[in-house]
């Protein structure tokens, strides 16, 4: 069952076109675009059975560096795409804007290595994207999560996105979440061509939408 | 996919030549054609070719549009991580998309290949070797170590191509699967 299409305003605010600062420093993290020397962490992470058992299942090498190629690419055609993440310089997952043709929008996705996880590494980047989007002018995100991927469940509820609905893009089911994009409260965010870090603005717990 | 043998040192030295800057320009021009570096303006003539069996049938197999722009994602990030890659063929001043070539070196590829695809209304105008021919020269100015193109044995139209860009058939080999030949481009000079 594909997710049923968007339709006014949510149809304008997903569509509108965005551009995203290819860098993006967090308190612990750094956000940048993918490079050759990423491949060889990024193929070990999709070649992980477990880490991509929510995700179409583990894929092999050559697939893998026509995936990172892609990723790379949709910055080139859409200004936007998703982010290497690096902890102490090094690739500990990827996090970003996910656009295939075959969504029904684009995703704020996420996926860590293994070794890297429980540290809410997830939760601080998707973050940093989403708050760089809301900077950008973005005024809708999702996250599409599968109902069993327990972790990911506790991303979207510690960033307060709301459940919608639920479809499948071809990857087995997926939750729809809807991302918290109330202007942020300090204004700027880190990213931005040589801006600094600002402090976080936004509350621990989930704001109610208006 | 793993590397025959023969051909480990080949491509050793084209990762080394990338490592080391490789880089194609992004638009190359010929007597009729404007070859530029693949983007979203060829979102529709991509989908075309990719979307119909029988033009699609060499160059990966058809696939449906959310797979052709997919592929045109990937050949977007196959320059950035390459510094080299697919071109839209058109002709100079025109709009009609006529086909993709380029240089084509992903993960697990021996070598520095030359390939190319028309839409079917494009073909029997030599379209094709005369963008093959300045991707040639492009990719021997810009430090190439070798150059071949891989063509399926029953693609007769396409070996006729490599042939006049003077390609010599050298080998079959086993790529993603499927036999193919191997077509060589002698250096310049050497042949």
């Amino acid at each position: 069952m594909s997710f049923s299409p968007l339709t006014g305003d949510a149809l304008a605010a997903a569509t509108a076109p965005l551009m995203l600062p290819r860098r993006i420093e967090s308190a612990r993290l750094t956000l940048c675009m993918f490079r050759e020397d990423h491949f060889e962490a990024l193929a070990r992470m999709h070649g992980d059975a477990d880490t991509m058992r929510f995700m179409g299942g583990p894929r092999d090498n050559d697939t893998n560096w026509r995936g990172m190629a892609t990723m790379l690419g949709q910055w080139e055609l859409l200004g936007y795409g998703a982010y290497a993440v690096e902890a102490h310089g090094q690739f500990v997952g990827r996090c970003g804007l996910y656009h295939p043709l075959h969504w029904p929008e684009r995703e704020l996705g996420y996926c860590f290595l293994s070794e890297a996880r429980g540290q809410g590494y997830a939760t601080e980047a998707a973050t940093a994207v989403r708050d760089a989007a809301i900077a950008a002018g973005a005024r809708r995100l999702i996250s599409l999560i599968n109902p069993d991927n327990e972790p990911s469940l506790k991303v979207a509820a510690r960033m307060g996105a709301t459940r919608t609905d639920q479809g499948d893009v071809g990857e087995g089911p997926m939750i729809r979440f809807v991302h918290d994009m109330r202007p942020l409260a300090g204004g700027d965010i880190t990213g931005a061509e040589g801006a600094k870090p600002t402090p976080k603005t936004r509350t621990k717990t989930p704001r109610k939408r208006t | 996919m793993s590397i025959p043998a023969r051909y480990i040192l080949r491509h050793d030295l084209a990762l080394a030549a990338i490592a080391a800057g490789f880089t194609m320009p992004e638009t190359l021009r010929t007597a009729r054609l404007t070859l530029t570096r693949l983007s979203l303006r060829d979102r529709d003539g991509n989908q075309q070719m990719y979307c119909e069996e029988e033009t699609a049938r060499f160059i990966g197999g058809v696939t449906d549009p959310a797979g052709a722009y997919e592929r045109l994602a990937m050949h977007a990030g196959h320059w950035v991580l390459r510094g080299c890659g697919s071109y839209a063929l058109r002709l100079t001043g025109e709009d009609e998309y006529l086909g993709g070539a380029g240089i084509w070196f992903p993960h697990g590829w021996p070598e520095l290949e030359i390939a190319y695809g028309l839409m079917p209304e494009a073909r029997g105008k030599s379209y094709a070797t005369e963008a093959v021919r300045a991707i040639r020269d492009a990719a021997w100015h810009a430090g190439a170590p070798s150059l071949v193109s891989y063509i399926d044995p029953r693609n007769v139209a396409s070996q006729r191509v490599a042939k006049a860009a003077g390609a010599q058939a050298e080998a079959t080999v086993c790529l993603s699967g499927k036999p193919c030949t191997v077509w060589r481009y002698p250096r310049r000079g050497a042949a």
